[in-house]
């Protein structure tokens, strides 16, 4: 080494060990932490101090050997020799199965240090660990610790302080690779762990009647209803008793300022049109009146009900479970039973869903879980617009849009498997134990979710109010509208103006579900109009993260694939709803 | 591996290549270990199964490619 670089420390393991959690301990950094494996698809980087020396500390996705089955456990593979360190983080009540990684970690010659990480859950499960037989086996430094509330960080700051300061050069090993690493950690088990008999807890009993199939599915509906309840009473409730009074409240200044500004672009684009005299939240596409009410009374709260709910069911555990319950149905899309997990995510954004692609094994199963989450997943945003302009005309507008969309989803599904080449292997996964999910954890979760929305989704929807206002000005909305008139008359049913939501739903579908409002359109025409919303294209932030997942040529293959489905979904529905 | 839920046995083979060995034996599955069933989801669907008290679920394919001895 030349210059004084940063040292680059690497935190690596099987998955869902608690590598997050330590990053997050070590950098003060606030990361997504979960209860499946597979949460951490991508690495993420962080800076710590160790005895005032700055070091960069890197979160690898977690891996089960240094052998990639996917491209997350790719990534993670390809980061090994870049360390200076590594920080192997292993699961203390599942040594054995962990302990392969460790030897193999150990042969690449890089200073190490092990973390035991769920040191206390071992007293549960009847483990006892000989610390020191176990250092003096691997020689490497061992630190039991307890991430979630960071007993044992010292000592793993202290120990990582040390494996800096002893030696500039990394020890060279003398020891050949063990050849039979299995029979070596039979020998270190047997030497450094003793296990009690426990008898199953209550939780591993809900455990099993989770997976069983009898017992299993009636669960998960009740789960799904449940939550579907509660994310629709929370969203309701912050509506209602948060965000509208402080709306109405607002009102007044709102429309002293209108009257301040006199009429002109100035005005059209803060405050927007004006329908008979008054300011109205939803139609007039000003940034101070639309603009504003989308994000934060129409959409935010739902985003808040939605991530508590997903956050919860997250860190109990569960979602590893029903991807085993919902494997069948999956298989007969060509994907396999996690692709549950991007259909959740994507639920809330269709970026971390898009993201969570990566733990499918092949390019054959990214493809339609990237294909079928962009056509028939809508997100949180739109989903919260669809309640809140549907589901004044009564609930049963809300369902057929579902309905389409589940149509939509299985139909393509079941083509796709099909039409597209490759393997799509069987589902395999851990299942973890379940936790009881701590209120901190959740609420920190919901805070951190809640935050990047509010970072990305508001420059685009100010973005999205400001543009729908130059178009309308340029009269190019109009222009867009004849030309388009073919399809979305002609095919679709709906008025020629609806042409404009399009081109904004590219931008943000929240906003473009607001722009249909004005258009005097039936409720089964919005409800053909929403659907074609979700369905044509996945809005703009979705389409740069699939370019970098699916590569440019699957990307262009799947968005033909999306447009030729809202031709024909949307003709469909116009039949079935509108009977012309 | 053609078990009924509660049924335990021991792993004898795998019947695969390297490749599929190692997947398994580095998520736990190996030769020598006691596996027990704890459930089977219909029509060709997956098992769950338990090995030192962790649960793993895998495809009704890769089951098969187990080959277990019952005890």
């Amino acid at each position: 080494m030349n210059a004084p670089e940063m040292k680059k420390i690497l935190l690596m393991g099987n998955p869902n060990v608690g590598k997050s959690v330590i990053f997050s301990r070590l950098t003060g950094a606030n990361v997504i932490v979960s209860n499946y494996p597979g949460t951490t698809v991508d690495f993420t980087k962080g800076i710590m101090r160790i005895s005032g020396h700055k070091a960069e500390l890197i979160d690898v996705p977690g891996v089960y050997s240094l052998e990639p089955t996917n491209t997350a456990e790719e990534v993670a593979v390809g980061m090994v020799d870049e360390g200076d360190i590594i920080i192997n983080v292993v699961d203390a009540t599942n040594l054995e199965r962990n302990l392969y990684q460790t030897l193999e970690l150990i042969e690449r010659d890089i200073p190490m240090i092990v973390v035991l990480n769920m040191w206390d859950e071992t007293k549960h499960s009847g483990i006892t660990i000989n610390l020191e037989k176990l250092e003096k086996m691997l020689e490497v430094p061992v630190v039991p610790t307890v991430a979630l509330t960071g007993e044992g960080i010292k000592a793993l700051q202290s120990g990582l302080k040390k494996i800096c300061t002893s030696s500039t050069k990394p020890e060279i090993r003398t020891k050949k690779p063990i050849k039979d690493k299995w029979s070596h950690i039979g020998e270190i088990i047997r030497k450094v762990q003793r296990v009690e008999h426990r008898h199953h807890t209550t939780l591993e009993l809900i455990s099993d009647f989770t997976v069983k199939p009898g017992t299993g599915l009636p669960i998960a509906l009740g789960v799904m209803l449940l939550t579907f309840i509660f994310i629709r009473f929370i969203g309701e409730g912050l509506i209602t008793y948060i965000s509208d009074p402080i709306f109405d409240l607002y009102m007044p200044h709102a429309t002293v300022f209108s009257n301040v500004l006199s009429p002109g672009i100035l005005h059209d684009i803060l405050i927007g049109r004006l329908i008979d005299g008054q300011i109205d939240y939803i139609q007039s596409m000003g940034l101070l009146t639309t603009g504003l009410y989308v994000t934060f009374g129409m959409v935010l709260p739902y985003i808040i009900a939605f991530y508590l709910g997903l956050s919860f069911i997250e860190d109990t555990g569960y979602l590893p479970r029903l991807s085993v319950l919902v494997d069948n149905i999956f298989h007969r899309f060509g994907l396999h039973g996690y692709a549950i997990v991007s259909v959740f995510l994507g639920m809330g954004c269709n970026v971390p869903g898009a993201l969570s692609i990566r733990i499918l094994e092949t390019r054959k199963m990214r493809f339609i879980a990237a294909t079928l989450l962009s056509i028939a997943v809508p997100c949180m945003a739109q989903t919260a617009m669809i309640f809140g302009i549907l589901g004044s005309y009564g609930i049963k507008y809300i369902l057929m849009v579902i309905t389409a969309l589940a149509v939509t989803y299985i139909i393509m599904g079941l083509l796709l498997k099909r039409i597209i080449k490759g393997e799509s292997p069987e589902l395999f996964c851990e299942i973890p134990p379940y936790h009881r999910p701590s209120g901190r954890a959740v609420m920190k979760k919901t805070w951190m979710r809640v935050r990047s929305f509010l970072i990305e989704a508001i420059p685009f929807v100010f973005l999205g109010v400001v543009i729908v206002n130059i178009l309308y000005i340029a009269g190019i909305i109009d222009i867009l509208g004849d030309i388009l008139s073919p399809v979305v008359s002609g095919i679709w049913g709906l008025p020629q103006a609806a042409a404009g939501a399009l081109l904004i739903g590219f931008l943000r579908k929240d906003v473009a579900v607001g722009m249909l409002v004005p258009l005097d359109m039936s409720p089964l025409q919005l409800v053909i109009a929403v659907t074609i919303l979700t369905i044509y294209f996945p809005c703009v932030a979705t389409f740069v993260v699939l370019i970098r997942e699916l590569g440019i040529k699957d990307l262009i293959r799947s968005t033909l694939l999306m447009v030729f489905t809202a031709l024909i979904i949307g003709g469909v529905m116009r039949i079935i709803l509108l009977g012309v | 591996m053609d078990l009924q839920p509660k049924q335990k046995a021991k792993i004898k083979k795998f019947n695969g290549g390297i490749g599929f060995k190692n997947n398994l034996r580095s998520r736990g599955i190996r030769e020598g270990k006691i596996v027990e069933v704890i459930a089977r989801q219909p029509v060709g669907g997956p098992i769950v199964i338990s090995i030192d008290n962790r649960k793993t679920a895998l495809g009704r394919g890769m089951a098969e490619k187990v080959i277990v001895e019952v005890t």
